[in-house]
């Protein structure tokens, strides 16, 4: 039976730090536009976010360690784990780098004429609406984060501080 | 009479078009970045990112430099790529710093090349400390406004900020602004006689009308980014008026390092570097005029003092506004779009009135329309998908008030140099205390503040209030103020040294307080006053 570590480590395997490559982050771009916008991203949105992995700042990009890894891991998976990963970010992890990759396509989206539309055309109408709207949104958070704290804060506990590098090497 | 003047930035420029208009020659050194082209100059903000081929490099840069990542800075806006040259550093200048974050600029028109372009006149309160004449700086205010294009109204601002010729029509208002505007006029008694709170509309260095070859602002919704179209004014347009004149000569490449200064204190000369170190040359100098900005200036003056006699002084009153920024959303917008055909920078302003007049407190009220929306969206605290709904329904109805806090001179905040391994190119050091009184004083302003943001209809989201470091507000001060006593290390009212007989001093090293208003208008006023005493001397 495979201890813990060694099933972490099976779990990163492809997410070692420099292992990113053109497919899974194309990839990851899709799914992480589904989960922004709701849609799959432009061409020309998905070419900005993989140059992002080649020009001089991808150290801004990167994994910085294990449970980095697997929060990435985890996003990159479908929209649902995306906003799940995203949301425990927010609280516990505001730096992750399923955080940092989110506010970059977040930014190469508005700057694209037709996602900037749909990022920020309002979608109701006066006060009762919009705060229905939050508790919808409000609502769908609170379920998740129960799960998301059971399964992710053990692992954030066992994983701090475990260098992404060890494992790749 | 023949003046070197170092620097291109809003005093030195207004210093020598006055200087040159009084007959003068003027040769000006400066390092002098020039700013990239103008991008599509027709197109507005929409326009540009369905219109430009890749859009994302325009607003980003092309190393996504202007993307704020989590983490990263606790600011609301991201450096637009295009302003990026203003910032850009040389070599040879070290630089450390405690409790204050400087910026510094060697751009062609200085640090103002990206400044909001904010005119508030400064009143005799604000006045009480620097050995002027009453109304001394009035008529200089009329000439600034004349050569450069203001906008604003007589509105209850007026009682803190004296009204001067040369006043353009203010801009239009977005939906947002006049309904604070409208709210505030509303409930007008009870603000002002509750909370001694006065509101109208900015005071811009934006145009209003064509002035000259410049052309009105057109709502282009590009301000942040660098207005096309030439509508808000920035000292390089200055610079390049005096380039126009026969009597003006402009060295650039040229970082001054020092002057040389014979026994008796008479400069004879000032020595550069080109930008990355090499070159070295020398210029001879009558009479010099420092106006590389507050930090800039003292660099230079500290530098001329340590290669002259080894001796390492200290700069003492070092001053800076304090700056916090304060969220607030109007319930009244939430569900309406957002404007981004209008102008982009504070509409509308704000002043609180103190017990004592002098500690009155600046408010930049700004709705927000068209800044990169990345950095605030990423700062609700929700996931991301959450945050987007709340922000595209909140856009229109989202604002920050910039608050502004005066300083005053103090022993504990100055600028002196440091040697550590190269002798030849001594770190500037900076320090910076606050006053012991500041928290308090933050925190009763916060609470009137966010009464006030009540009253207008706004709420203040908890937890978004951000008090920016020290030095971000780029209004440095103080290390060679005014003084009616020939002491070291000041200037006399006409901003000449007492140390030096042919220097002077034309830039906010010279205030010997700082109040609470954007100080670049004065900055401006001031240099072309000294330009005339000088001439007068």
């Amino acid at each position: 039976m495979l201890d813990v570590d060694a099933m972490l480590a099976r779990l990163l395997e492809d997410d070692a730090a420099g292992r990113d490559n053109d497919a899974a982050a194309a990839s990851e771009c899709e799914v992480f536009a589904r989960y922004l916008t709701g849609t799959a991203p432009a061409s020309y949105v998905r070419d900005k976010y993989l140059q992002a992995f080649a020009g001089p700042q991808l150290a801004r990009l990167a994994v910085r360690d294990r449970f980095d890894a697997l929060l990435l891991r985890i996003a990159r998976v479908h929209p649902l784990l995306t906003r799940m990963t995203d949301l425990y970010s927010r609280y516990l992890r505001i730096d992750s780098v399923v955080r940092r990759r989110l506010v970059l396509l977040l930014a190469i989206l508005e700057t694209h004429a037709e996602s900037v539309n749909q990022l920020d055309r309002p979608d109701c109408s006066g006060m009762a609406g919009f705060v229905a709207g939050m508790a919808w949104h409000g609502l769908w958070s609170a379920l998740l984060l129960l799960p998301v704290l059971l399964v992710l804060l053990p692992l954030h506990v066992l994983l701090r501080g475990r260098n992404v590098s060890t494992r790749a090497a | 009479m023949r003046c070197t003047v170092i620097g291109s930035g809003p005093s030195g420029v207004h210093f020598a078009l006055s200087a040159l208009a009084r007959g003068h020659q003027v040769e000006m050194i400066d390092v002098g970045f020039p700013p990239p082209a103008d991008v599509s100059p027709q197109d507005s903000f929409a326009q540009l990112k369905s219109r430009l081929a890749d859009p994302a490099a325009y607003f980003l840069g092309t190393d996504n430099a202007g993307v704020l990542l989590p983490g990263e800075r606790e600011e609301f806006y991201s450096m637009p790529p295009a302003k990026q040259y203003a910032l850009e550093q040389v070599s040879g200048m070290p630089l450390h710093a405690t409790q204050f974050k400087p910026m510094s600029s060697f751009a062609r028109g200085g640090l103002a090349q990206m400044w909001t372009g904010g005119c508030y006149p400064f009143n005799s309160a604000d006045l009480a400390t620097f050995p002027l004449e009453p109304g001394e700086l009035q008529s200089y205010y009329s000439l600034i406004a004349q050569r450069i294009g203001i906008n604003g109204a007589e509105d209850d601002l007026t009682e803190m900020m004296p009204l001067h010729d040369s006043l353009q029509e203010p801009l239009r208002l977005d939906e947002h602004s006049a309904r604070l505007l409208s709210r505030y006029q509303q409930r007008r008694t009870m603000l002002r006689e509750r909370y001694g709170c006065r509101m109208g509309h900015a005071r811009q260095a934006v145009l209003s009308q064509d002035l000259g070859t410049r052309k009105a602002c057109q709502y282009l919704g590009r301000c942040i980014w660098g207005c096309p179209v030439g509508a808000l004014y920035t000292p390089a347009g200055s610079l390049d008026d005096c380039l126009r004149h026969p009597n003006f000569t402009y060295h650039r490449n040229c970082r001054v390092t020092h002057f040389r200064y014979d026994e008796g204190g008479r400069i004879r000369a000032v020595e550069t570097v080109a930008p990355d170190g090499s070159g070295a040359r020398e210029f001879a100098v009558e009479t010099l005029v420092l106006a590389a900005g507050a930090l800039g200036t003292s660099r230079i003056y500290l530098e001329s003092v340590y290669r002259h006699s080894g001796e390492i002084i200290r700069l003492t009153g070092l001053m800076d506004n304090r700056q916090i920024l304060v969220p607030f959303v109007s319930p009244g917008m939430v569900g309406r779009s957002s404007e981004p055909d209008s102008y982009q920078y504070n509409q509308l302003a704000m002043g609180l009135e103190e017990t004592i007049p002098e500690h009155y407190v600046h408010c930049l009220v700004t709705t927000l329309n068209t800044a990169m929306l990345h950095p605030v969206i990423e700062k609700f605290p929700f996931d991301l998908r959450t945050s987007l709904y709340l922000f595209r329904n909140l856009h229109a109805a989202l604002g920050v008030v910039n608050v502004n806090f005066h300083d005053t001179r103090r022993e504990d905040c100055y600028a002196t140099l440091e040697v550590t391994d190269d002798p030849q190119h001594p770190a500037l050091v900076l320090h910076y205390q606050p006053p012991a009184d500041e928290p308090a004083r933050i925190a009763r302003t916060m609470r009137r503040l966010r009464k006030i943001l009540w009253k207008l209809g706004c709420v203040v989201p908890p937890g978004m209030v951000h008090v920016r470091p020290m030095g971000a507000s780029v209004h440095y001060a103080g290390t060679l103020p005014m003084s009616t006593a020939a002491a070291p290390r000041t200037v006399s009212a006409d901003c000449r040294s007492h140390d030096f007989p042919n220097l002077y001093i034309a830039d906010g090293a010279s205030y010997p307080f700082l109040p609470a208003k954007n100080i670049t208008f004065t900055l401006m006023a001031n240099a072309a006053r000294v330009a005339d005493r000088m001439g007068q001397a």
